[in-house]
């Protein structure tokens, strides 16, 4: 059974477009045929950090509308064998999507033998960011230590159980949280949220914490995935969630001040 | 500074009754809006804005005159109070007949004679949506429908709860109560009683929603309403003519209204507004106080009047003589 998984959060800017790169390049990894789609119509982004831009041909838009077969459009990666994109216009709006075309498109793709397909959802809760939830039947809700994103991913979760298709139908929609840019000294300074007090406000199932790291910042900057950085604390902390994801115990990693990747990161930075 | 204890706009009051018998109500949710004029330098001359006010839904089955008056002369004769200059909606969702036969200005003024007063028309076809603009009637949607997806901007969000006195009865959102997963109800409206029922029920029932306070006969009790599921930030669940239980979170953001009493078995970090009809019985139960607002028949108090000695404990709210009350549960 294919899966339909969204990366959303209601604000902007807190790393769901970095979480679907790396989460679909690690299903990818893992040998799952995957697909991730960019919904932020007008700013994609998607393509920079999967280092595809430059082979954009056609869009997510323009397969909705016919004017490009799925095959014509899907970008398939250089790093994994089967990961494949589909980008995001640049020129149109947003209301280029239709629930229709969505999901004649998603159709399509678990036709196609798609196991994984990754909906890269824009910000906000308006029409792209709802046509981005409505077919999932999984969410990873992205959000950062701090009480505003986690206000908006609370809102999100709620429009998930509400308007999604899956409630529509009286089903749910698995949920998982996931905290990124995690500062574990600034959580003991009491400056940012810790990882249970966001788990007590929302009460969902924890995927994972992804550590605030610059090595984010310039593995985006070279269109690379963070989890191809095996080395850096964030892409362990992505590789990890993969396999809770694929339904595996593992135990949570860089929380505290304490952790190896903090004083790597320390280490590395003073070398 | 804030004062422990505020009035919100009593639903009730605009109708000058307390003990007002309901048989079936519909709230209008609404947002605070701003007129927004052109001149700069101008202020607004109105601002609008959302209120929560209780009608009379007449759930009309046919279209035969005679009956309808022979129901309601019963009905009043029943309830008298209840018929007192009281806005009604007419529905025509159950309605089983031509609709295109319909005299909607003959039963308008029916309905006139007997203190009831058509504000709007629901459910009803586009040329009978003509005749009621003659008649200065305003159209509601249809109930069955569920609103298209459309999401609400952010912007438009706000927990008004610590300026606004009024806030009580101001629900934030419009985001209907589909909300409610735990429970198949999928409309923020339940009418509590077979009005105007089609051939086989008694034409016309009382309505006995928790405001009852006549001592008159009750029907059956109405349903509670359970929700297992985390009531999330934005979403809004009524219970109508009855309790609400929740076996879940209520986050901030999140909003509680009903009837009757109001039990959360979580945390209570959103607003919960209990006998929002004007019962003044009605309690709130929460097994952690961290509420943005309580409020019972429209006597509230926000969160910082609430952060005391009982914040975070497992508390009840009541009202005794207009002042709401917080007191552990033990
Ligand atoms: N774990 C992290 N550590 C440091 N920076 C991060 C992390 N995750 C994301 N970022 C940075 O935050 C910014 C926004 O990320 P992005 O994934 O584009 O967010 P969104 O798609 O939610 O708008 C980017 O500059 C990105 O590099
Ligand atoms: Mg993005």
């Amino acid at each position: 059974m294919a899966k339909i998984i969204v990366v959303t959060s209601g604000k902007g800017g807190v790393g769901k477009t970095t979480t679907s790169a790396a989460i679909s390049s690690g299903l990818a990894m893992r040998g799952h045929k995957t697909a991730v789609i960019d919904f932020d119509i007008g700013l994609r982004n998607l393509d920079l950090i999967m280092n595809c831009e430059r082979r954009v041909v056609y869009d997510f838009v323009n397969v909705i509308n016919g004017e490009a077969t799925l095959k014509q459009a899907l970008i398939k990666d250089k790093r994994c064998e089967q990961l494949y994109i589909l980008p995001a216009s640049q020129t149109r709006d947003k209301d280029a999507l239709t629930k229709e075309g969505v999901e004649r498109v998603l159709n399509e793709l678990i036709e196609h033998g798609f196991e994984y397909i990754i909906c890269d959802s824009p910000a906000g809760i308006e029409h792209g960011a709802f046509m981005a939830l409505y077919f999932a039947d999984t969410a990873i809700v992205v959000s950062n230590p701090e009480v505003s994103s986690v206000r908006d991913s609370d809102r999100i979760l709620g429009i998930l159980q509400s308007k999604s298709r899956r409630a529509e139908q009286g089903l749910t929609v698995k949920e998982y949280l996931l905290v990124t840019r995690y500062n574990p000294g600034r959580v003991e300074s009491g400056d940012m949220l810790g990882v249970d007090d966001v788990q007590e406000i929302l009460s969902t199932t924890l995927l994972g914490v992804i550590p605030d790291s610059e090595s984010v910042l310039k593995a985006s900057n070279q269109g690379l995935p963070i989890i191809h950085d095996k080395e850096s604390d964030a892409g362990q902390a992505y590789a990890d969630a993969v396999a809770r994801l694929l339904g595996e115990e593992v135990d949570h990693r860089f929380l505290s001040v304490e952790s190896k990747g903090f004083f790597q990161r320390l280490f590395r930075r003073s070398a | 500074m804030l004062s422990a204890n505020r009035r919100g706009i009593n639903p009730e009051s605009s109708f000058g009754k307390a003990n007002r018998r309901l048989i079936g109500n519909v709230f209008f949710m609404s947002v605070d809006s701003c007129v927004a004029m052109d001149q700069p330098s101008s202020a607004p001359s109105f601002r609008l804005k959302g209120g929560l006010f209780p009608l009379t839904l007449i759930e009309l089955a046919n279209g035969d005159l005679q009956r309808l008056r022979t129901d309601l002369t019963l009905k009043v004769a029943e309830a008298p109070s209840f018929f007192q200059q009281a806005p009604a909606v007419l529905s025509l969702e159950l309605f089983e007949d031509d609709a295109q036969a319909l005299d909607l200005q003959a039963i308008q003024q029916l309905c006139l004679e007997f203190g009831l007063i058509i504000v709007a028309l629901r459910g009803a076809d586009e040329a009978l949506q003509a005749t009621a603009k003659e008649l200065n009637l305003a159209i509601l949607a249809n109930s069955r429908t569920k609103p298209v997806v459309a999401l609400e901007p952010s912007a438009e969000k706000e927990p008004s709860a610590q300026e606004e006195p009024s806030a009580a009865k101001e629900p934030s959102t419009q985001e209907q109560s589909s909300a409610a997963q735990g429970s198949s109800d999928d409309s923020e409206e339940s009418v509590t009683d077979d009005l105007f029922s089609p051939v086989g029920a008694p034409a016309l029932e009382t309505g006995q929603p928790a405001t009852d306070s006549t001592g008159a006969a009750r029907s059956a009790p109405v349903p509670t309403k359970v929700i297992t599921t985390p009531v999330r930030s934005g979403q809004q669940i009524y219970a109508a003519g009855g309790d609400l239980i929740v076996l879940a979170p209520v986050s901030a953001g999140a909003e509680l209204l009903a009837d009757g009493n109001i039990h959360v078995y979580g945390p209570l970090r959103g607003r919960a507004l209990a006998g929002v009809n004007g019962n003044t019985e009605a309690r709130v139960f929460c097994q952690s106080l961290e509420a943005e607002l309580i409020s019972i028949a429209g006597y509230f108090r926000v969160n910082e009047d609430l952060r005391d000695k009982h914040w975070k404990k497992s508390v009840q709210a009541s009202l005794t003589d207009e002042t709401l009350n917080i007191e552990p549960l033990r």
